[in-house]
Order: C-alpha cells, then sequence, then structure tokens
C-alpha cells in the first residue's frame, strides 16, 4: 500500500511526501533488487542498517539504503507471524532525515493490526 | 571551550543565515587548538608545511591537517611601473608574518601563487622567457584548467591573478594574516573560502559531522561519527601524499625551468566542489561506496573509515578496466592512481629515490559550508545558506599533471577511455560531486613569492 502527496516544493522531488506500507505474505528474508540500469546484480533491497525503532509491540530495524520503490526512503522492516513487513517514508523537502525518522516512528506507533475476517 | 547542547542548536540556527560566521564554531566544537610543536622549518619550497602531526588509525599513518585553512583570491592593484614597490611592500608583510609565527599548524603557513592573467598582463616578457615547459605534455607548466567530463557544463573556469593559502590552527593567526596582506593594498580581493580540516582523529564524532549537523546540511545524521570528510574515509594518509620536494618543478623531470627562475616551485590547482551529502548516503550502501570510493571488491571491514592506500595497493590502467568489465564501477582511488603514483622507482636530481607506487601530488583540501565562496566581489557566489563542499587544493608538478589525474578520476586513462556518462552511478562520487569554480596557479618558490618576474 502506498500513499503519496504532491506540493510545490523545492528540490528534485520536493514536496512530495510518499509514504509506502508492505508486507511479504509467508516470507522473512529481504528480498533482492537490482540498482537499476544496466546493473543487474542482485542486491539486498535494504540495506545500511542503523539501529531499531520500538514501539506499539514491534521492534523495527531501520535501514537508510533502500532501492527500487523505496529508493531515497528511509525503511523500517519488522517480522511478524512468518511475514515480513516494511515501512518507508521519502526523505525529500521539506522533509529532513530527521523529521522522516519522527514521521516513521509516529507511523509505526500508529499502526493497527487487522485481522483476515474470513 | 566545548559547545553545550543548546549551543549546538543555536549553531544549527546560525546555519540559517549562512555559511559565513560559522567558522566560529570550528573551535567552539574540537574545544579550541591541538596540541602541537610550535617550531617548524621554513623551507624553500612554500607549498611545504613542517610540524604536520601523524597518528596512527588501524594501522595506517595518517597526517593531521591545520584546523584553520582560507584560500584568497586577488588581482593585483599596481600597474606595470608599480610592480617593484608592490613586491617590497607585500613581501614586507609576509616576512613580517614569517617574524611572528611560526611555519607551521600551530603558527601560520602561507602560500602565495601567481595566475596565467597575472604573468600575461604585467610581465609578459619577463614570462615568456622563464615559464616553465612541460615537456611531457610539450605546453607550458602552468596552463588554464580544463573543465573536465564529469564538471557540469556551467563550472566557471576562473581568471584570478593571485591566490593565497593560508593554514593554521588558529583562526586568530589566519585573521591576522588576512588584516595585514590586505594592508600592503596592493592586492585587491576577489575573494574569500574558509573552511576546516581534522578534528576527530582523537575519538569520537569528528569535526566535520559536528559542523555538517550544525549548518543543518541534509543527511548530515548519515555521517560516520569518525569520518574525517563529509563523504566519509580517511583521505590525509601519509601513502597518498606526495612525500618531501616531490611536487616541485624539477624533482620528476617533468618540466624544463628555462634557467631555474622557478625552481622549488610548483603548481597548484585551486577548486570548489559541492557534494550532495544526502543522495551518497541514502543511495550507496557501505559496499557500494567502498567500491566506488577505492575499487570494487575490496574487501574492508564493514564500517571502516581507513582504508589502506600504500604503494602494495595501487591499481594499474589495466585492473581499472578489469574491474569496470566486472563490475560495471570504477573506484576514486583506483582510477586516480594510475597516474597519481609513479609507475616506477624515480632518481630525483637531489639524489632521493621515489619507489613505484609513490604518490606524486600533494593535496591540501579542506571541507568548507561556503556556498561556493565565504565572500566574493560577486554576489552570486556567496549563498545565504550553507552547503557541503571542499575546497579542493592540490600541488603537482603540472598543470597537465593534474589534468591527467583528475581526467583518470572520470575514466579517461593515457592507454584508453572508459565509456560512461558523464556523473554516472559507477563513477561513484562523480554521481553526487559538483565542481563549480577551477583555477591553475603557479607557485614560486619562497624567494621568488612576491609579484615574481617584476625585478627583471
Amino acid at each position: 500500500m502506498s500513499f503519496v502527496w504532491q506540493e510545490t516544493g523545492g528540490g528534485a522531488a520536493g514536496g512530495e511526501l510518499h509514504v509506502n506500507l508492505r508486507g511479504y505474505p509467508g516470507r522473512t528474508a529481504i528480498p533482492r533488487c537490482t540498482r537499476g540500469g544496466k546493473d543487474k546484480t542482485l542486491i539486498p533491497c535494504f540495506s545500511d542498517p542503523r539501529g531499531k525503532v520500538r514501539a506499539n509491540g514491534i521492534t523495527a530495524t531501520m535501514f537508510t539504503v533502500n532501492q527500487d520503490a523505496d529508493q531515497w526512503h528511509i525503511l523500517l522492516a519488522w517480522r511478524y507471524g512468518g511475514s515480513l513487513y516494511t515501512l518507508s517514508e521519502h526523505v525529500a523537502p521539506p522533509l529532513t532525515y530527521r523529521k522522516v525518522v519522527a514521521y516513521l516512528k509516529r507511523e509505526l506507533r500508529s499502526l493497527v493490526l487487522i485481522e483476515p475476517s474470513t | 571551550m566545548k559547545l553545550t547542547r543548546r549551543q549546538v542548536v543555536a549553531g544549527a540556527a546560525a546555519g540559517a543565515v549562512g555559511a559565513t560566521g560559522i567558522y566560529e564554531l570550528v573551535d567552539r566544537l574540537t574545544g579550541g587548538s591541538p596540541k602541537r610543536a610550535a617550531a617548524g622549518r621554513l623551507y624553500e619550497e612554500q607549498h611545504l608545511l613542517d610540524g604536520v602531526r601523524i597518528v596512527d588509525q588501524d594501522g595506517v599513518a595518517i597526517l593531521v591537517p591545520p584546523l584553520h585553512h582560507e584560500l584568497l583570491t586577488a588581482r593585483v592593484v599596481a600597474d606595470r611601473a608599480d610592480l617593484r614597490d608592490a613586491r617590497a611592500e607585500l613581501e614586507r608583510a609576509l616576512v613580517g608574518l614569517e617574524r611572528e609565527y611560526a611555519p607551521s599548524p600551530a603558527g601560520l603557513g602561507v602560500t602565495v601563487a601567481w595566475g596565467r592573467p597575472y604573468f600575461e598582463r604585467l610581465v609578459p616578457a619577463a614570462w615568456k622567457r622563464h615559464r616553465p615547459h612541460d615537456r611531457r605534455a610539450g605546453k607550458a607548466a602552468l596552463v588554464d584548467s580544463l573543465r573536465f567530463p564529469s564538471d557540469p557544463p556551467d563550472t566557471v573556469l576562473e581568471a584570478n591573478e593571485v591566490a593565497i593559502l593560508l593554514r593554521s590552527d588558529s583562526r586568530d593567526h589566519i585573521d591576522d594574516a588576512v588584516g595585514r596582506l590586505r594592508g600592503t593594498k596592493t592586492l585587491e580581493l576577489t575573494s574569500m573560502r574558509r573552511g576546516f580540516a581534522g578534528g576527530g582523529f582523537d575519538g569520537g564524532r569528528s569535526l566535520p559531522k559536528k559542523m555538517a549537523l550544525a549548518a543543518g546540511i541534509p543527511g548530515a545524521d548519515l555521517i560516520p561519527d569518525g569520518a574525517e570528510l563529509f563523504l566519509g574515509f580517511t583521505s590525509t594518509q601519509r601513502a597518498g601524499m606526495g612525500p618531501g620536494a616531490i611536487a616541485n618543478f624539477e624533482t620528476l623531470g617533468y618540466v624544463d625551468l628555462r634557467g631555474g627562475y622557478f625552481r622549488q616551485g610548483t603548481h597548484m590547482h585551486v577548486s570548489h566542489v559541492k557534494e550532495d551529502v544526502e543522495a551518497w548516503y541514502l543511495n550507496f550502501d557501505f559496499r557500494e561506496r567502498v567500491d566506488t570510493a577505492f575499487r570494487p571488491n575490496l574487501k574492508v571491514r564493514e564500517g571502516a573509515q581507513t582504508v589502506p592506500q600504500g604503494p602494495e595497493d595501487v591499481s594499474a590502467e589495466a585492473d581499472v578496466h578489469r574491474d569496470f568489465r566486472a563490475s560495471g564501477r570504477i573506484g576514486h582511488s583506483a582510477s586516480i592512481q594510475t597516474t597519481s603514483r609513479l609507475q616506477q622507482d624515480t632518481v630525483a636530481p637531489d639524489g632521493t629515490v621515489y619507489e613505484k607506487g609513490t604518490a606524486i601530488p600533494i593535496r591540501a583540501d579542506f571541507n568548507t559550508l561556503d556556498n561556493p565562496f565565504a565572500w566574493s566581489v560577486r554576489e552570486d557566489e556567496v549563498g545565504a545558506q550553507p552547503a557541503a563542499g571542499v575546497h579542493f587544493v592540490v600541488f603537482n608538478p603540472s598543470s597537465d599533471d593534474f589534468h591527467r589525474n583528475r581526467l583518470a578520476m572520470d575514466g579517461v586513462f593515457p592507454g584508453g577511455k572508459i565509456h560512461f556518462p558523464p556523473r554516472a552511478r559507477g563513477q561513484g562520487f562523480n554521481a553526487v560531486l559538483s565542481t563549480t569554480h577551477r583555477q591553475n596557479f603557479l607557485v614560486p618558490p619562497r624567494r621568488r613569492r612576491s609579484f615574481p618576474l617584476a625585478e627583471l
């Protein structure tokens, strides 16, 4: 699930608020990505771990270098019920790295678990 | 004096009003000038600075540069008829500084360099007779800087007549020098460029990271705590710096001194390079940063900042081509080493033996928050917001020697070219660096540093 809000702002992606919430059902390993362009080498989609964030009963690892739709995002990843979940947000003006980390923590705190109804 | 947390936050607020005043934080963030031996030997080579401390980091010898740096550019006020008087006046001021301050980081290092516009406007006939000639390149040892393949199209190729590099652990010493040099009224400043180097060598959070945080640089939080530069990694390794007089015009035999007027002189390149710190740390993981800063697939400890670059670690052109074919990348150090390190043992005219793999350039670059300059006669050269960058200052035996190194950084080697688009990701640093200004200068020997050739 992805949320994007764009307003006029400075920089290449200025004014963009972009949040991704993703689940990888039935798998917990970090997926593999390419860096894009002609380089087809497979690398972890999330790398450069930078500590843990704990909220809402979740212990997530924060990654600062991410690929594909999470490129230029700060990403939180955690495992739950045999699946991998990620929450990421784009670092772009007017947001700074610190602001994005603060937002991610708030978003993690605000997550509500919805069990399948059937 | 150490900063309190509140003062650091106040520093961040200061960043919002411009870079100029932010360098006051250097002393406060480092607790003042480091302890060093005050004395120093005054070399005939202006570009050599004695008393530079050497520390060990992960078994690698690291030079600790002076804390404060300032580079002035200027035009000459005097006309041809008044040059001798101007020469006496400037020399008096420089000798006064030498009497006052030891030629070391604890005192003051002064390097006076002259641009081609000075020689051609004010001493054209003598310049024609005495200008050093680069035998290897088949042209003058001082030529205008190129605009390199990874440079933006709007990189300014400057035409200053003079550049003066001031280096000291003491901001006061530099301020005093600037005041005295201006007081000679022989030069009219065109720009002032400020910055800092070192800090953090004794452990803890490094000065560049503290300064970037205080200035509110995007991505500052992501700079590794011990980084010597905004882009991480330790750059002032002793093995990566040309030793002794290797960068002198006469040492390696590249340059014909045509009578020897400029013997013990050298060439200086000056550029300002903006660094996109955030792009570097958000898009390049540690592995890719190592691959493109040093060499693809180089084995280093995760998080290491100091990576040995001794003569035995040097890459040849064939290695760089091979790595590119295998990985689509070139390492910054590996590519530059193909031209910046001696390809064979070399004996200098004074009998000094320089071994294969020895570095030739002597770098004097420094971190900056100028955007792009601290002050300039041109208003558009002084940005309101601080910006992370480097004032790149390097001494080579000739303009061509510097150009070879810089072209190699772009994958252009004497023996062939690696074809990638300018600023391609596979070039690492080049994808996040953006050069705003460049110029080449000639550094005369100390005895001829003031208005060279004017006395003839």
